[in-house]
């Protein structure tokens, strides 16, 4: 019963005393407690500020915006960005400046209203660079305000690319926009969704369709230190229990990551170039 | 070998006929002019002493009204084209309560026209205001039926509206256009709960647009399961909220006690009720049976079944159609099987029996659903499966197997018979057991009973959690808000603890990377279905599904299963991976599980009584084993065996009420401490049963169980009809008899994990339930006791001292003192 005693402690200690109208808080806990499940421990609190963490800048209160331009010469693996305005393929828009890059790192894959996309990366070219901007939430409260940039970044032309986002980040923004009661501006945008036509092209042999996979079999480009993007949604609730910056910086890395490959992955789609697993190891 | 005594049927002369071999029966021709009110007459005749009551039920009128002046042209062109040309009264009185936006409960009998009373009003909002609706129905079966009238209505008046069943099987690219464009959406709440209420966001337009909301069958939302239904209810109307919707709800239910109370607890609102029919009705029969005595000591009477064998046999004879209920699924295997053998021995025939229940495949059902409509079948035997509205047509003729526990159970079942301008008969077996015998006594207990009251208790911390998370996922809690009747944030700030929410200023989010809906089975019993695969020659075929509360009383390895009156023998049971192995037999004997229960008391909410004398209610931890089964010989019921089972205990904390009595208290009374024991037995057994019926709930609600009251041992009635103290593994404990302290309990548990709110009541009510027991023991018409008191017992010749029913007397009245 020294758990539970425990456990009673810390609420009342969090909160307050219990209540006194309603059942003693610490008699509910004991009660729940011993119909089914044990306690979680909890850290402490105290934050250090995450724009700094991130090189970023905070533009409304607890949204963090990352901003990477990356010139056109830099290349994934064998495949330079600035090759971008010669791709000609299914869906690829014939002014290349009209691409909208997307990709959310989200607290998980349970899909449904209790997912939310914290970070959302978005890749447009330039003349002269590929521009990255990344929003970061420091918390809940920064969702609306994160949204509302999403909204003031798309332009009315934009072609989406993304890899998988047809089924994944698209419904899932969608989602949350509907819960802020906001429109969803990507809503009817043309979407090239990378990950089925590049399976279908660069897949046969290969061991899974994962953009990381393609990464490294059809542009040759290895990635060093790279954050699964399964232990995103931890490093966002270590700093949302911890305050603890952690691995928030590699995720972010890791999102600029996927954005980049998409854009050079853009590159292999076309009929005219022949690119495959092994040309792209022989570059 | 002395009969047994878990079955004194054993001795019943009636079921000898069973056990010969049948001569083909003759086939009498049907009588197309005899009727079930023939059948009547020729039963009182014959059997006149065993019908201890008869009720005749007049033929009834209907009443009409017009349709309301304001009914769509289009939507009333429809009608008249279905040929509808007015309502029943009550029909029109519950339309106009729902289009002036009244919530509306209907509780009229079973085949008055109830679906009418809400497809009315959906379409006609959806006519007129261009509103949506959601139907609810428990099964997806009786979705299908209900449904089948709406698109008839829908399609001859070209509505133009959009009906869409939503559910497990509806395939996935129909879902995204569904959500978009559905105009009446037909689900479970299994699916509400699971499928639309966590993706509400998909749903935006259909909730913005929500009209109607009609939940049907309402009396089946009881217990876990209507606990469970009123918090998926909150979580729906919090959506609403969010959407701005406040739609007008029209609940439908059988006879029960508290329609309004039901419907207003589940909707969390004022309802109106309408409980008159104004619908016709086919007079009615019924007739209240008892099985002759056939042994005046023992108390014990032919069996239930032989005489609804015979009855059945009449009924199918004479071209009736019939339907027999059973109070398991064991009971309606054995059954169907008597009654296959006399209608169905030839097998060029098609058959003219067939059973059904619950563990049969959806498709073998739906093709016995359509065969008993369609008039092939002449019989069909099942348990409560088909007391819900699955629709299989009228029937003539209804025989209960056995008071089926409940007021409303029985009427339920009744109403299967019943025809417009037909006679129905119904015929309730009273079997031997102690609630049958009393309404045998006391047949106006039964006739002007009021039906039970559907309890729920939503607010059981258990449920009310796992709800309180789910409604997390879907929306944010903020400060302030109110979700059931327990400390919202002290909830929210206990899923904080448990690192699922995340607290941020004034409100609450979600942050696990879980679907909290999918651990949160909303029928009780997390853990889901077994299914059985019949291996035999290598086969591999999926034969059945049992639920996993039975599973561990019917699916042990060496259990006989009975499909269809075929048995097949449980050759491996797979437990974590939810599969039993079957192969077919020819087994001459089915199975029977012995279990043992261990109660052990972990606090007490209130005590009353003496130091000598106590009764409480409390929380207690209860562990139950099933240790072994008997073989048991068809016909004969000879006990022609026993073998032994491994399986893994079933635990659960929930609430009871325990009557404790001292060992000083009991030396001074007894001469000896084994008689003190048996007489807690039959105490128990009839509080138990004087419990459900002063609980107006069923049996099965409750657990029963004798023990010390700290989990050392358990008492169990023994081959010799004595009680003996037994460890969970059923090993001998006899010296704790002679232990210093000696403090036997009488327990009666809420049979569900965490309790759904019958201990405290009860509680309330133990003044009464010591009264009421002590006279039915007290005059109760047997010599030593019977199943109609204290339960099954030997002769006190054969067990010396004081005869089971007067130790069981002795036992109430010590208790009494404990008020």
């Amino acid at each position: 019963m020294t758990d539970l005693a425990a456990l009673r402690e810390r609420l009342a200690r969090r909160h307050g005393p219990p209540p006194p109208s309603g059942r003693a808080l610490g008699e509910l806990a004991v009660r729940i407690e011993r119909l089914r499940g044990r306690a979680m421990v909890r850290g402490p609190a105290g934050r250090p500020p995450l724009a700094g963490a991130l090189a970023g800048v905070e533009t409304a209160p607890g949204l963090v915006l990352v901003e990477r331009a990356y010139p056109l010469w830099h290349r994934v693996g064998r495949v330079p960005l600035a090759g971008l305005p010669g791709v000609r393929a299914e869906g690829f828009p014939a002014d290349p400046l009209r691409c909208l890059f997307l990709d959310t790192e989200t607290t998980g894959l349970a899909g449904g209203t209790g997912t939310v996309a914290w970070m959302v990366g978005l890749g447009r070219l330039g003349t002269d660079a590929f521009g990255l901007r990344q929003w970061v939430m420091a918390g809940f409260a920064a969702e609306a305000a994160l949204l509302g940039a999403l909204a003031a970044e798309v332009r009315r032309d934009d072609v989406l690319v993304s890899f998988n986002g047809k089924s994944y980040d698209l419904p899932l923004l969608a989602t949350r926009f509907r819960m802020h009661g906001m429109p969803d501006p990507f809503a009817g945008l043309p979407h090239l969704d990378l990950r089925h036509p590049l399976r279908r092209r660069h897949g046969a042999g290969l061991p899974d369709g994962r953009l990381k996979t393609l990464e490294e079999a059809v542009l040759g480009h290895r990635r060093e230190r790279d954050l699964p993007g399964a232990e995103a949604p931890a490093a966002w609730l270590a700093w949302l229990r911890d305050g603890r910056v952690g691995l928030l910086p590699e995720v972010a890395r890791h999102n600029r990551a996927d954005l980049l490959a998409m854009a050079a992955l853009c590159q292999c789609l076309g009929d005219t170039e022949k690119i495959t697993p092994a040309t792209a190891r022989l570059a | 070998m002395p009969p047994s005594l878990q079955s004194p049927e054993a001795l019943d002369p009636g079921d000898l006929f069973a056990a010969s071999p049948y001569p083909p029966s003759p086939e009498t021709p049907a009588d197309p002019t005899a009727d079930a009110a023939d059948l009547a007459e020729a039963l009182c005749r014959t059997y006149g002493p065993r019908i201890v009551a008869r009720v005749d039920l007049p033929a009834r009128e209907a009443h009409w009204a017009d349709f309301p002046e304001a009914l769509d042209p289009a939507l009333a062109a429809a009608l008249r084209a279905r040929g509808i040309a007015r309502l029943y009264r009550h029909q029109r009185e519950a339309v106009d309560h729902a289009l002036a936006g009244r919530h509306v409960v209907i509780a009229t009998p079973t085949a008055s026209g109830k679906s009418l009373c809400y497809h009315l009003p959906a379409l006609q909002r959806f006519r007129t205001q261009g509103k949506k609706a959601l139907y609810l129905f428990p099964t997806k079966a009786l979705a299908q039926d209900q449904v089948a009238d709406l698109l008839e209505i829908n399609r001859a008046g070209a509505l133009g509206l959009r009906t869409c069943t939503f559910d497990g099987d509806t395939p996935g690219d129909a879902r995204q256009a569904i959500r978009q464009h559905g105009d009446l959406v037909v689900t479970n709440p299994d699916m509400l709960h699971q499928g639309i209420l966590p993706h509400h966001t998909k749903w935006a337009r259909f909730f913005e647009n929500l009209g109607t909301v009609v939940i049907d069958e309402l009396h089946t939302y009881r217990g876990v399961f209507g606990s469970h239904l009123a918090n998926v209810l909150r979580r729906l109307r919090r959506i609403l909220r969010f959407y701005g919707a406040d739609p007008t709800y029209i609940l439908c239910s059988a006879t029960i006690a508290n329609p309004e109370e039901l419907a207003a607890g589940l909707i969390d609102a004022p309802v109106e009720a309408v409980r008159e029919s104004g619908a016709p009705q086919g007079a009615r029969s019924l007739l209240l049976w008892n099985p002759p005595v056939i042994n005046a000591d023992l108390g014990l009477r032919a069996s239930a079944r032989s005489q609804t064998l015979r009855v059945a046999r009449q009924a199918v004879a004479r071209g009736l159609k019939t339907i027999v209920f059973a109070n398991s699924r064991l009971e309606t295997e054995v059954i169907t099987k008597y009654l296959k053998d006399v209608f169905d021995a030839d097998p060029r025939r098609p058959p003219r029996v067939a059973g059904y229940r619950g563990g049969y495949l959806p498709t073998e059902r739906r093709d016995k659903e359509r065969k008993l409509r369609d008039g092939s079948l002449d019989c069909v035997v099942s348990t409560s499966a088909l007391e819900l509205g699955v629709d299989i047509g009228a029937l003539d003729v209804c025989i209960l197997n056995g008071y089926p526990g409940t007021v409303a159970g029985a009427w339920q079942r009744l109403g299967r018979a019943g025809r417009r301008n037909r006679p129905a008969l119904g015929v309730l077996v009273a079997s031997s057991q102690l609630l049958d015998q009393y309404i045998a006594r006391h047949p106006e207990f039964f006739l002007e009973a009021s039906p039970e009251r559907a309890r729920i208790a939503p607010d059981q911390l258990l449920i009310l959690m796992e709800h309180v998370r789910c409604a997390a996922f879907e929306l944010p809690f903020v400060v302030g808000e109110k979700f059931g009747g327990e400390d919202l944030p002290t909830l929210l700030a206990y899923l904080e603890e448990q690192g699922v929410l995340h607290r941020e200023g004034a409100s609450w989010h979600w942050i696990a990377d879980s679907y909290p809906a999918n651990a949160v089975n909303l029928r009780g019993g997390a853990d889901g279905n077994f299914t059985v695969i019949d291996v035999t020659d290598g086969r591999k075929d999926v034969i059945a599904e049992v639920d996993l509360s039975s599973a561990a009383l019917t699916l042990y390895e060496g259990a006989i299963y009975l499909l269809q009156a075929a048995p097949y023998q449980v050759e491996r049971l797979d437990w974590t991976g939810r599969k039993a192995f079957v192969t077919a037999t020819r087994a001459d004997y089915y199975t029977d599980a012995i279990d043992y229960t261990k109660l052990k008391i972990l606090d007490d909410f209130e005590r009353g009584g003496t130091a000598e004398a106590a009764c409480a209610h409390g929380e207690v931890h209860v562990v139950r084993r099933v240790a072994g089964y008997k073989k048991i010989r068809f016909g004969s019921h000879e006990n022609i065996g026993y073998g032994p089972v491994s399986l893994p205990d079933q635990e659960m904390h929930t609430t009871a009420v325990w009557w404790q009595l001292t060992e000083g208290l009991l030396d001074r009374r007894f001469a000896d401490r084994q008689t003190a024991l048996d007489g807690f037995l039959g105490a128990a057994y009839a509080l138990h049963h004087m419990a459900a019926l002063l609980s107006m709930a069923d049996l099965r609600d409750f657990g029963r169980a004798v023990g010390d009251g700290s989990g050392t041992w358990s008492a169990v009635t023994g081959p010799d009809g004595r009680g003996s103290l037994r460890g969970l593994g059923g090993q001998d404990l006899g010296q704790a008899l002679a232990a210093p302290r000696f403090r036997p309990t009488v327990f009666l548990y809420d049979n569900q994990p965490g309790g759904i709110g019958l201990a405290a009541p009860l509680y309330d009510l133990r003044g009464e339930l010591l009264a009421r027991s002590l006279s039915l023991v007290r005059d109760c018409g047997c010599r030593e006791g019977c199943p109609a008191c204290v339960g099954p017992v030997l002769p006190a010749s054969a067990r010396g001292g004081l005869a089971a029913r007067e130790a069981a007397l002795a036992v109430l009245e010590l208790m009494r003192g404990a008020e």
